[in-house]
């Protein structure tokens, strides 16, 4: 708005001041005082006490509580046989929609709308149970039977990944979308169901360059058991606590009816070799059999959301 | 508020002297144009939304990585060789101590706190040979090790202490205060140093570390 615009009565000898004149004045201060901005306001004069509520857009969290009629409902994700459709270790869905229970931040039903520059933190814990003990050969590709005999893929991962859905979920339709500007890790999850003797093997690029613009790596989950051995020294269960954040430089605003969160595995680190980029590598599974090697098997998962808005333009 | 006028008292047939007139209405004037504060406004009555961005908070954040010329791809002595075919970390130009990255966050910090924050994610070859290069079966032994910290405006504001995992997390955070300033968040990281006796113990055998995927991220409150 303007700023109130004041000429002083002049003063004069018996000069009467008219009512027009005053009404003339108090009309200008009326109009103005309904149309105050940040002109109006001293610097720093708005204080928090001032605010309806709290300057974060959005908090939202979810536990690993689960619908107890629900097989297997106190993990959140379960690779089991008993679960028919992830017998392997690969792609599997860190999320329960369908199944009674979700393991997501869910705005279906307020959709939020990640403006340019508002930022999402999610700080997440999980925790995961290797099931089985068998040794992974990285010449074969096989179950090993000794140390000495075969050599362990110390390269091996498993890697948690976050998406989001930009319509409403739908069991046979919905696709789930990489953030922008990250490596697109979601890229192999058009594929249905688990997966076998994969040819080529899915890649995952991530930058090799000081100062990359985009196809960052940034904003994942990577862990082992530390070996993939029946031994003592190997890892069995863990803990991981850690945060995620993400700020909308797409250009576009993004909506969000859910965050979701994916693992896949196991993964290999890879170099940078002939036409090969550095980055991650899915293992082929050939000769693998039915009983799976390097299962993680079982998981817990929960966090939670805050989304900051960056405020008018 | 800038000023707080005072009630004036007007009476029938009173000749109003314009200097009274003004001075009453010019500290309303001036209480509009610009010195409209906390007391002006009704508490809970302003929604954040409509506040210019930036108005209580900043955040800024950078993706940062090693620098290139300190990774190697494929490391060893052959393309058979057990680590051949990972990337790590280049003994030509790091053996040992901090480095520093060179993506840095820079911003215009205002007084008031800080969250700094970082995390990405880590390999080194713990398991086998001791994280040597050269090697393969035997133990997983300990020896091989990634710290990191965190500057700001070149003073450790956090720190991890070294991690053993062939695969790992980092994250560290701190909370600090700041003045209004040029800020500069800086990511160091360390990993075990090569052997100095290079004839007996050649750099390919040196420890195997690489970390990618970083994230530096500030969010300033104002006083």
């Amino acid at each position: 708005m303007g700023q109130v615009n004041n000429t002083a009565f002049r003063s004069k000898y018996n000069e009467t001041i008219t009512s027009t004149e005053m009404n003339a004045k108090y009309s200008d201060f009326q109009t103005e005082s309904n149309d105050v901005d940040n002109t109006n306001i001293k610097s720093q004069g708005v204080d928090r006490i001032n605010l309806q509520g709290q300057v974060v857009k959005v908090f939202k969290s979810f536990s690993n509580k689960a619908a107890t009629t629900t097989p297997d409902s106190v993990y959140a994700f379960n690779t089991l046989s008993g679960r028919g459709a992830l017998e392997r270790s690969q792609h599997q869905l860190l999320h329960g929609s369908g199944v009674g229970y979700t393991y997501e931040f869910d705005f279906s039903a307020s959709p939020v709308t990640l403006e340019v520059g508002d930022l999402i933190r999610i700080n997440y814990a999980l925790q995961w149970w290797r099931v089985e003990n068998e040794q992974f050969d990285k010449a074969t590709g096989n179950a090993g039977t000794a140390p000495s005999a075969n050599e362990r893929d110390y390269r091996l991962c498993w890697l948690v990944t976050p998406a989001y859905l930009s319509a409403a979920y739908d069991p046979l339709s919905s696709f789930w979308n990489n953030f922008p500007n990250k490596v697109n890790w979601m890229s192999n999850y058009e594929k249905k169901g688990p997966e076998a003797n994969i040819s080529p093997p899915d890649r995952y690029q991530i930058p090799t360059a000081d100062n990359p613009v985009s196809g960052f790596d940034d904003g994942i989950l990577v862990f082992s058991p530390d070996g993939y051995f029946s031994d003592p020294e190997t890892v069995h269960e863990q803990t991981h606590h850690g945060v995620w954040t993400y700020q909308n430089t797409s250009g576009s605003p993004i909506t969000l009816y859910k965050i979701g969160f994916f693992i896949q595995g196991p993964m290999k680190l890879i170099s940078q070799i002939g036409s090969r980029n550095r980055g991650f590598e899915t293992v082929s599974t050939s000769g693998l059999g039915t009983d799976n090697s390097v299962q993680i098997g079982l998981g817990n998962f929960h966090g939670n959301c805050i989304i900051y808005s960056k405020g008018s333009a | 508020m800038g000023y707080r006028p005072k009630q004036a008292e007007l009476r029938n047939n009173n000749i109003v002297d314009p200097k009274d007139t003004d001075q009453v209405y010019d500290a309303y004037v001036s209480e509009l144009n610009g010195n409209i504060d906390r007391q002006n406004i009704e508490a809970g009555s302003i929604n954040p939304l409509d506040c210019a961005k930036n108005a209580f908070h900043s955040y800024y954040d950078v993706y940062t990585k090693m620098n290139e010329e300190e990774i190697i791809d494929g490391i060893g002595n052959s393309t058979t060789a057990p680590f051949s075919d990972v990337p790590g970390i280049s003994y030509g130009l790091y053996s040992g101590g901090w480095a520093k990255c060179a993506l840095d966050l820079e911003f215009d910090a205002i007084e008031g706190s800080l969250l700094l924050e970082f995390s990405c994610y880590a390999y080194n070859n713990v398991q086998l040979g001791g994280g040597k290069m050269l090697g393969g079966g035997g133990q997983p032994k300990s020896g091989i090790w990634l710290a990191f910290q965190i500057l700001y405006n070149g003073n450790v504001v956090a720190e991890i202490d070294r991690q053993y995992r062939p695969f790992c997390n980092p994250r560290m955070a701190a909370i600090i205060p700041c003045a209004t300033e040029k800020g500069v968040v800086s990511v160091r990281w360390r990993a075990t140093a090569r052997n100095n006796d290079t004839t007996n113990y050649p750099l390919t055998n040196c420890p195997v570390a690489f970390w990618s995927g970083g994230r530096i991220t500030a969010i300033n409150k104002y006083r």
